[in-house]
């Protein structure tokens, strides 16, 4: 391997890594301390991206804000409480929903039973199409 | 709930709470968390309040970061903590850290708070809705009085994906493995949105003469 192509190998490991070798395979990291003994360039890109690291570790602090755990806990607390409530309230809600569904239900029902009914208990002048299947089952059951 | 509110309160006091003992991922520290979601399951309140203080200034110091205000933040922080209250009962022990499905949650709510931003970006009177990020305006970034603001807006303007993987790998603690599976993705993924990440910031700061 040329030593342009193992510096252009160190510089890749050294984007994707950083400059801690510790991040490294050993066998990777041995290469690089190698290289940093007989190589002013690649000692320049380590150096390099090690301040680079330094900025964005520094950059990537944030103070915590005080009382910070317990505003979660409080959070949480509070949503536990609303759902609870929620649920609690849930047959009052559901018994007034389900009321006028089923007095919807009711009236339509009536409505759609007023014209759809059969004036007849014939099947066929129904044009009923499973009425004589029902007819047979029902005759079977009397067997 | 008061004695847990206290708990919390006690342990949440100092916003250095003994970080190291907090943020160690490795097994032994799965485990306990392992052990509370076991309880937290159970409804035990105290065991959520542990976790919390456990991991929320991390998920915190993330999601600031990523959003680039304290207040949204915080909010991300709440709904990423109310899911795990809620799905504490499907927990399975010994798979995925705690603490990865709990930044995975953040970053996902983060990517997905972005998002919705910049919709809102789209429409009129977008300001009214949008609120302002605590961080300083463009004119004093430009101006290049504060390097901390310039660089954390750089990482601001980076797309969501890259901005949480660089903010991940910039806690210094996890592997890049582990970063791409709080990413769901692969490691060569991760890898190649750190090149780009770190390309772009290292071209700004080159332009500012930063670097």
């Amino acid at each position: 391997m040329s030593d342009r192509s193992v510096l252009e190998t160190f510089a890749a490991r050294l984007g994707a890594r950083g400059a801690d070798f510790s991040r490294w395979s050993p066998e990777h990291a041995a290469e690089a301390r190698a290289l940093l003994v007989r190589s002013a360039e690649a000692r320049a890109l380590e150096a390099q991206t090690r301040a680079l690291d330094d900025l964005i570790a520094r950059a990537a602090t944030a103070d915590v804000p005080n009382g910070l755990a317990f505003r979660i806990v409080a959070d949480v607390a509070s949503r536990r409480s609303e759902r609870f409530e929620w649920l609690l309230g849930s047959p009052r809600r559901f018994g007034l929903a389900g009321a006028s569904f089923g007095a919807a239900a009711v009236a339509a029902g009536v409505l759609i039973g007023a014209f759809a009914t059969p004036q007849t208990s014939d099947y066929a002048s129904a044009g009923v199409d499973f009425g004589p299947a029902l007819v047979v089952a029902v005759a079977d059951e009397d067997i | 709930m008061s004695a847990v509110l206290r708990l919390v309160a006690d342990s949440s006091g100092g916003s250095s709470v003994a970080a190291a003992e907090l943020m160690r991922p490795d097994r032994a520290a799965a485990d306990e968390d392992d052990a509370l979601m076991a309880r937290v399951a159970e409804g035990d309140q105290r065991a959520f309040a542990r976790l919390v203080a456990r991991h929320s200034p991390r998920a915190q110091a993330l999601a600031h970061r990523f959003t680039g205000s304290a207040s949204e933040a915080e909010e991300i922080v709440q709904e990423a903590f109310w899911r795990v209250w809620r799905s504490a009962g499907r927990w399975a022990a010994g798979g995925a850290m705690f603490s990865t499905w709990l930044h995975r949650v953040v970053v996902n709510l983060c990517v997905d708070h972005d998002r919705r931003r910049r919709i809102r970006r789209l429409l009129p009177f977008a300001d009214a809705f949008d609120p302002p990020s605590d961080e300083v305006g463009a004119e004093r970034v430009a101006a290049g009085r504060d390097e901390m603001a310039a660089v954390r807006a750089d990482i601001a303007r980076l797309p969501a994906r890259q901005r949480a993987a660089l903010l991940l790998s910039a806690e210094g603690e996890r592997s890049n493995a582990e970063i791409a599976r709080v990413l769901q993705t692969s490691e060569k993924a991760v890898e190649s949105m750190l090149v780009r990440a770190r390309r772009t910031l290292r071209d700004k700061l080159s332009r500012r003469g930063e670097i």
